[in-house]
């Protein structure tokens, strides 16, 4: 092949071919080799057919299971596989991945692990070990974690010792190992996460999350919150939901995944009638903020942060070798080109919206190795 | 084939052993690289194309000039369909060529930015190499030895297998 058709060029050619032709093709040439390996081939061939096919898994009489994928005009067509769902109780989704538990917890529990756009499958054991006796209850959950697609299981155990840390179990398909995360990537241990629902979003894992608190009076309550796992760096994180949101939000809500947003939704009764209520949120810079610890070092409270994304629209994304010099000479610029009146609500907001704008276009083509 | 107008504005290719071809304005846009450098006023009266040879040349703009006269997708709601099925069958005969011109024709158009024929020509490819054993690729598309790996690497590769997206 000539060297003078670049290799993006031939990859073009490389992804026509079906999958496991393409895996053949690794061994063509170096450069193929590690062209094909890239994360950026993968993302590019694979996560396209998930994306244009959402999967739904519905149960009907509470076990039968059925698994479709959703066309763009809302038609189902059943995903041909010889899984059984009613045997299959699923963990989560992520990248077009979905993820099963199957059998008993002893000897034979196992996580199951299909891609339905190639109709394969692979399990693993998960273990139980004597000692993990101390620990009440447990839950699995499942994300592919976004750099190098390795899929991952959790399992997170809670002791029935209210005063020890959780048991937080990691496996990877890339390492094929079981390993236990150490106690500082763990949140408080008080927290429960709710095992009804997961999504994934962003390279995290969401839950919905609570904490058993006490009234002044001394009556119990719980306090709901959201926990994220991520992928990368296998830190939780704990995220408060803002007031406004909880006071509406029937609880304990799901959480679920629509366009790379998380969305929290549930079911509210009012009077004869049952109102399902969806809340999509944006998983905007206060998340990227707390994630790289900035509002521990300054000493923010997250839930309070008042900066909103309403005025940075409509200024330019400027950055690479110049920095984000010049602020206003940029948006009044942008501006000017573009027609737009120069005065904005509030120049203050505006200002550090537009910093913050930046500082995510950083954070997001952040090298993950920091 | 509609015959070219003679008060069209024309743009004269050169290629690398220095034949020239006088073509349509129209034609030479179909190269979204001519295309900028005409709207850039960058382009004197001769484009000079010092990696494309005769040959290849020739064949791209044969294809330029069919596509350029056929009626674009998003011109109108209701295209032709004899015409759609006619522009098919000219890509599929366009293509029965052989494996080096193919190359030389998907480096040239990489060259001029030639998005359509840039895919048909890794369709092609694609195609030839469908259900090929790596040692047959490596022979159709006369791969640089250099490029090889090592029998340990290429055991390696072939073990290896990123099993739930393969």
């Amino acid at each position: 092949m000539s060297d003078e058709i670049p290799i993006e060029v031939q990859m073009d050619i490389v992804r026509r071919l079906p999958v496991k032709r393409i895996l053949q093709c690794r061994s063509v040439s170096k450069s193929w080799k590690s062209a094909i390996d890239t994360v950026h081939f993968t993302i590019k061939s694979g996560v396209r057919q998930a994306k244009y096919f959402p999967y739904v898994l519905q149960y009907r009489k509470g076990f039968k299971g059925y698994m479709h994928y959703v066309c763009q005009n809302f038609g189902f067509t059943p995903v041909p596989t010889n899984l059984s769902f009613s045997d299959l109780n699923p963990i989560g989704c992520s990248h077009g991945v979905w993820a099963f538990s199957y059998g008993h917890i002893l000897p034979q529990y196992k996580v199951i692990v299909w891609n339905p756009s190639i109709r394969r499958s692979v399990g693993t054991l998960i273990p139980y070990l004597t000692i993990e006796q101390a620990y009440e209850k447990r839950l699995l959950a499942f994300g592919v974690r976004p750099d190098n697609l390795d899929p991952t299981i959790l399992k997170i155990a809670y002791p029935f010792n209210p005063e020890n840390p959780w048991c937080v179990l990691l496996f990877s398909f890339n390492t094929k190992q079981w390993k236990q995360l150490d106690d500082e990537l763990l949140p408080r241990q008080s927290i429960r996460i709710k095992k009804s629902s997961q999504a994934v979003v962003n390279g995290h894992i969401f839950w919905c999350a609570y904490e058993t608190l006490f009234a002044n009076d001394g009556s119990e309550y719980k306090g709901y919150m959201m926990v994220s796992f991520n992928l990368l760096t296998h830190g939780f994180h704990v995220l408060g939901i803002p007031a406004q949101l909880l006071a509406q939000l029937p609880l304990p809500f799901y959480v679920s995944n629509l366009n790379e947003k998380v969305v929290v939704s549930g079911n509210l009764n009012v009077e004869d009638h049952c109102v399902f209520c969806v809340w999509t949120l944006e998983a905007g810079l206060p998340v990227v903020l707390e994630q790289a610890n900035v509002f521990k070092k300054k000493g923010i409270d997250p839930s309070t942060y008042a900066i909103t994304f309403k005025n940075e629209k409509d200024v330019p994304a400027q950055g690479g070798i110049f920095g984000d010099c010049g602020i206003w000479a940029c948006i009044f610029l942008y501006r000017l080109s573009h027609g737009k009146a120069l005065d904005v609500d509030n120049p203050v907001q505006t200002a550090l919206a537009y910093r913050e704008h930046m500082s995510s276009f950083f954070y997001q083509h952040r090298v993950y190795s920091w | 084939m509609s015959t070219s107008s003679s008060s069209s504005k024309k743009i004269v290719l050169k290629s690398a052993d220095n034949e020239t071809f006088e073509i349509d304005e129209i034609v030479a846009l179909e190269s979204q690289a001519i295309k900028n450098m005409i709207e850039d006023e960058c382009a004197d009266n001769v484009i000079p194309l010092g990696n494309i040879d005769s040959k290849t040349l020739s064949k791209i703009i044969e294809y330029c000039k069919k596509h350029a006269e056929s009626p674009k997708k998003d011109d109108n709601a209701d295209i032709d369909e004899k015409a759609v099925e006619d522009l098919k069958s000219f890509d599929a005969e366009f293509a029965k060529v052989d494996m080096p011109l193919i190359q030389d024709i998907l480096m040239a158009a990489n060259f001029l930015n030639i998005d359509n024929l840039i895919g048909l020509m890794c369709r092609t490819i694609a195609d030839r190499i469908k259900g090929k054993t790596p040692e047959e690729i490596r022979k159709i598309l006369n791969i640089n030895k250099n490029d090889l790996l090592s029998p340990e690497q290429e055991a390696k590769a072939r073990e290896e297998n990123s099993w739930a997206f393969d």
